[in-house]
């Protein structure tokens, strides 16, 4: 008998179960990871994903240590790392790992074969240990090492107990929060989630780049740090670190209690709720739901024109869900930098221009992403509407409207108004944003004028023509960019002279989308189904 | 000498909420039967052969397999049956090759026994040669080819199909039906669940038409025309299913 046999059957498990479902839990660990977007060709494609998650992880554990080293206390950076941390693994679990530990097709698939819960529960768990395991020394061992040789010795090994703890609470509040939102809205609704799940992926990117300025400006607060350090859950975690620190006083003791009970909540609910007829209660038939029905029938019933072309671009777009991923990650990851930039006071012509010039730039790329599809088989319904293709097709400026251009310049107005206050020159500006951003958006779609996700951008295949389009792209946020800059420079009167001009140019500009978009939509054909 | 029936149901009966989708089924089974089950959407197949497959359990009623209880000995039940599910999604980022090891080893069969049963099967169903891609990448027929392979791999004395011949192609569901026979020849049993009455009529040795949730006629497809003097068994299905006569 091998020692892990007898392990394995000190927990109540049947080796001969636990092993098989084991390893495919972890292949399917290793080969899946929906919250990072991985290349299919080149280098990238020949990493897996649970790699690429894992590079991911360290290059933010590599990151962290710089939180944890400009921070005046090791807490502060410390508990940004862990919180960032927990953020990111929470992402994991709730958009991949959930998955694993709860599959109701699964259930459809093995249920019929020996098993037992235990054993294949387990199993599952272990696999999923072991993944949380490897992603959490990634994260949180460089920052220990760090604490270690700056700090103190035992600093380290505190601040990993407490990641650790951190971890397990994070996996099973994980696996709560998803348990219920598929209780309560069903399964797709975790699929609806991803865009969202990969936007806040994104921020905690740049937050955990960026995040050493924060640091700086908590240095000079220790009141907010102190208020940190009850209020946010995740720096009780830091109570093991805080212990080794200031010894056995009130506050570090209060918060490990608070840590301790938090962690054996979850942990109590969590294998509760797993050991409560799961299997049998997710085989049930799902309810119908009568909202996509009615949103279904809106687009191909009663309305305007225009609002079934938009309703069936909208049905299309919750079909596919790594292009509504990527459509919406662009106003979020926008509005990221446009705050990022603007709280740069010290040259506000630079941050300014940065801003713009990631405004016109989005704008254009939005264009770009709504001619892609992961799901092209799922063309049929377009196909097959009663429609006007070109109408249709030009639609999608619609949409890059109300979903990129309408947040972006809500942003930049709110912060123009923020750092110049009302005035008539802030008005001329935001209304010269508001018709440069139109007329970008329709330079977007002739630009890329295919149907949207059409066929030639389903195989991932990044051409050399669309890297010459994506860099024309550049060199018109440049180029508007500058103008802008120089229209300034002349006051309300040269801001009115560019939006006359710009609201002049729209017009041939929308002649050549419509043209283009109108050649485009003519060759459409169902594409072949794709393996994304 | 009478043969014990491989399955025997006892006034089986399965709920959803207050909803009910089997009430009291009793059937049996004996060894060298293909039994279909017929009926129209919601009439209770596919539900039926999820609780024979232990899926779902029984609100009311028992149901025996191969002599093992259904509820009580459910992890025996598994061992001798093999089940083709209706619409499964696989794994999609294991290959064909990596479902059917562990498939094969929950059964606990040992590789060189499973890679002697596999062989023939993936030849007879030209599936040999895509079993190392990942079944992400699989056609619907291919899926349901890997699903049959999986559920006879490890010799089941009772199969239970639910909609088997969904996207395969004529050649495939003609060594499906061959599998069948030569299954039940060597003393196994198959309940086949489908809603094509041709096929049902010419493979089935007898047949339960499922009408809301309850066994409205059963027999072999020719005694049952015969008894109610319709020509076909599709317009004995249709005077049953639309007229909520029945005929048990």
């Amino acid at each position: 008998m091998r020692l892990g046999d007898s392990l394995i059957r000190l927990f109540g498990a049947d080796p001969d179960v636990f092993r098989p479902v084991y390893r495919a839990q972890t292949l399917i660990l290793k080969r899946r990871a929906r919250v990072v977007q991985r290349q299919r060709r080149g280098f990238w494609g020949t990493v897996s994903p649970f790699t690429l998650l894992c590079f991911f992880s360290g290059l933010y554990g590599l990151f962290f240590i710089t939180l944890v080293v400009v921070a005046k206390s090791p807490l502060i950076g410390s508990g940004l790392a862990l919180t960032l941390g927990m953020c990111f693994l929470f992402l994991v679990v709730a958009t991949d790992n959930f998955d694993v530990l709860v599959n109701p097709r699964e259930t459809l698939l093995l249920a019929a074969h020996p098993y037992d819960s235990r054993s294949f529960l387990l199993a599952k768990l272990a696999a999923l240990g072991r993944s949380i395991g490897i992603l959490t020394a990634l994260l949180f061992g460089p920052s220990a090492v760090a604490l270690s040789w700056a700090v103190s010795p035992l600093a380290g090994p505190a601040f990993f107990a407490g990641a650790a703890a951190a971890s397990v609470a994070t996996v099973t509040g994980g696996i709560l929060i998803a348990a219920a939102i598929v209780r309560l809205k069903g399964r797709s609704a975790m699929e609806g989630m991803m865009p969202w799940m990969q936007g806040i992926f994104q921020v905690i990117y740049f937050i955990a780049i960026g995040g050493s300025g924060f640091v700086r400006l908590l240095n000079g607060t220790p009141e907010a740090v102190s208020a940190l350090l009850w209020a946010v859950p995740s720096f009780w975690f830091l109570a093991p670190l805080e212990l080794t620190l200031r010894g056995p006083e009130a506050a570090p003791l209060g918060r490990l209690a608070l840590m301790a009970a938090t962690l054996l909540l979850l942990l109590r609910v969590t294998i509760r709720w797993l050991g409560a007829g799961l299997r049998e209660r997710l085989l049930e038939p799902e309810e119908t739901r009568p909202r996509a029905v009615t949103r279904r029938r809106a687009a191909y019933g009663g309305g305007s024109e225009r609002s079934r072309l938009f309703a069936l671009l909208r049905i299309q777009l919750r079909s596919d869900w790594r292009t509504r991923s990527e459509f919406l990650l662009m106003p979020m990851m926008g509005i990221f930098f446009l705050l990022f930039y603007s709280t740069k006071r010290g040259n506000a012509a630079l941050s300014m221009g940065v801003s713009t010039v990631f405004y016109v730039w989005l704008l254009i790329v939005s264009a770009d992403v709504l001619t892609r599809s992961a799901r092209p088989q799922t063309l049929w319904c377009l196909l097959t509407a009663p429609v006007d293709r070109t109408r249709l097709s030009l639609e999608t400026i619609g949409m890059v409207r109300l979903f990129q251009l309408l947040p972006l310049l809500a942003t930049s107005a709110a912060v123009q108004l923020w750092q110049a206050g009302v005035s008539l020159t802030s008005l001329a500006v935001l209304l010269q944003l508001l018709v440069l951003g139109d007329f970008v958006v329709i330079v977007g779609k002739a630009m890329f004028p295919e149907f949207p996700f059409s066929q030639p951008r389903i195989e991932g295949a990044v051409g050399g023509s669309r890297i010459a389009l994506m860099l024309l792209g550049g060199l018109i946020s440049g180029v508007t960019t500058g103008l802008l800059y120089v229209s300034r420079l002349f006051g309300n009167a040269g801001i009115l002279a560019t939006i006359a001009v710009l609201v002049l140019l729209r017009f041939p500009a929308w002649r050549v989308a419509r043209r283009r978009a109108a050649a485009a939509a003519a060759h459409l054909e169902l594409a072949a189904a794709a393996t994304a | 000498m009478t043969v014990d029936p491989l399955i025997e149901l006892d006034h089986l009966v399965r709920l959803y909420g207050e909803r009910p989708a089997v009430r009291g089924i009793s059937l049996s089974v004996p060894p060298g039967e293909i039994f279909g089950l017929l009926g129209p959407n919601g009439a209770g197949k596919s539900t039926t052969i999820k609780m024979l497959a232990t899926l779902l359990l029984p609100s009311a009623g028992t149901a025996r397999i191969a002599g093992y209880d259904l509820v009580a000995q459910a992890n025996e039940v598994r061992k001798v049956i093999g089940y083709v599910p209706e619409g499964a999604d696989l794994y999609d980022v294991l290959t064909g090759e990596e479902f059917l090891d562990l498939v094969r080893d929950l059964h606990k069969v040992p590789p060189e026994i499973a890679a002697k049963r596999r062989a023939p099967l993936a030849e007879a169903l030209e599936l040999r040669r895509d079993l190392d891609r990942p079944t992400g990448e699989y056609s619907k027929g291919m899926r349901q080819k890997l699903l049959v392979m999986a559920a006879l791999q490890h010799d089941p004395k009772v199969l239970l199909l639910d909609e088997p011949l969904d996207g395969l192609d004529v050649q495939a569901q003609e060594v499906l039906k061959s599998l069948l026979r030569e299954h039940v020849a060597q003393g196994g049993c198959v309940v086949y669940s489908s809603h094509i009455l041709e096929v049902v009529e010419r493979l089935c040795h007898r047949v339960a038409i499922l009408h809301r949730g309850a066994v409205a006629a059963v027999g072999a497809p020719d005694e049952l025309m015969a008894q109610s003097g319709e020509e076909s068994l599709s317009r004995l299905f249709l005077k049953i299913t639309s007229g909520g006569e029945t005929a048990q």
